[in-house]
């Protein structure tokens, strides 16, 4: 990992459009999202098709 | 078997990919071609590929991802048409372990399938910062494995399992060599001799810390 700057971090939720060959590709890119922000000390725990994306939240 | 190599470095002939190339293809007795993606149109090359039978990219690891160039390359290949193609990734990257380059292991792995190559595997080598700042011999081991692995690529199209084995270590670093690298990182005797040579280079030394989206 880096060296952290900045006092905290922003948390971020990614929704993706979900237009993945298989489960298998779906299933490397959401690790891969993971991983990135856990590098730059962003909390993300929210890594979803943009079709569980719910307005009520926000 | 007809070989094309690309360069996926955007440092181009620059890098440390570069030196990684040059030292593979010294052990072959009819070195490969080379393509260099940050150089050459994205077009052209993924047309070009179609005239080999195997396509070997050498890369640097950007977190652990593949950088943008090659990504935009490979969006411009097509699936092969007729079976028997192969492809292969040798991945270098700062990060000591080799573990760090997995996630884009998997996805190299994937990639391949679906685009109806064998899959040759990926070699990576981590701690590979620096490397095209010091001495030849500071590397002879690396450049004579990388040799081995081209030797080896040359006559059998493979890539020669113990020699991987031996560049992919550390794997993952034990928690007491940990200690003792940052035991040697607080007394200067890191590769941040490298990292801090670099950052005087570019008058950056004192703006390490800087806080762009706050300051």
């Amino acid at each position: 990992m880096h060296i952290p700057r900045y006092e905290k971090y922003p948390e971020i939720e990614v929704y993706y459009q979900d237009d993945f060959a298989s489960i298998e590709d779906k299933k490397i890119y959401e690790d891969y999202i993971y991983r990135t922000f856990y590098q730059f000390y962003s909390k993300c725990e929210i890594v979803k098709p943009i079709t569980q994306f719910s307005l009520e939240e926000v | 078997m007809k070989t094309l190599i690309i360069n996926g470095s955007p440092k181009a002939q620059n890098g440390n990919t570069e030196i990684f190339i040059k030292k593979f293809i010294n052990g072959m007795k009819s070195p490969c071609e080379i393509c260099y993606a940050a150089k050459e149109d994205r077009l052209r090359i993924a047309n070009y590929m179609k005239e080999f039978d195997t396509i070997i990219v050498f890369m640097p690891l950007y977190v652990h991802a593949m950088p943008g160039i090659v990504m935009k390359l490979i969006e411009c290949m097509e699936p092969a048409v007729d079976g028997g193609k192969s492809m292969g990734f040798i991945v270098q990257s700062g990060f000591m372990e080799s573990a760090q380059s997995k996630y884009l292991e998997r996805y190299l792995s994937v990639l391949t399938k679906n685009l109806n190559y064998t899959y040759l595997g990926t070699v990576i080598r981590g701690g590979s910062a620096g490397i095209y700042m010091m001495p030849e011999k500071m590397n002879k081991r690396l450049f004579r494995q990388l040799s081995t692995l081209g030797e080896h690529f040359e006559i059998n199209g493979t890539f020669n399992i113990e020699t991987v084995e031996e560049l992919a270590s550390p794997n993952k670093l034990s928690k007491g060599k940990c200690n003792l690298l940052q035991f040697l990182g607080r007394l200067g005797l890191s590769d941040n001799i490298f990292w801090n040579t670099m950052l005087k280079n570019n008058n950056a030394r004192d703006r390490v810390l800087d806080k762009p989206f706050i300051d």
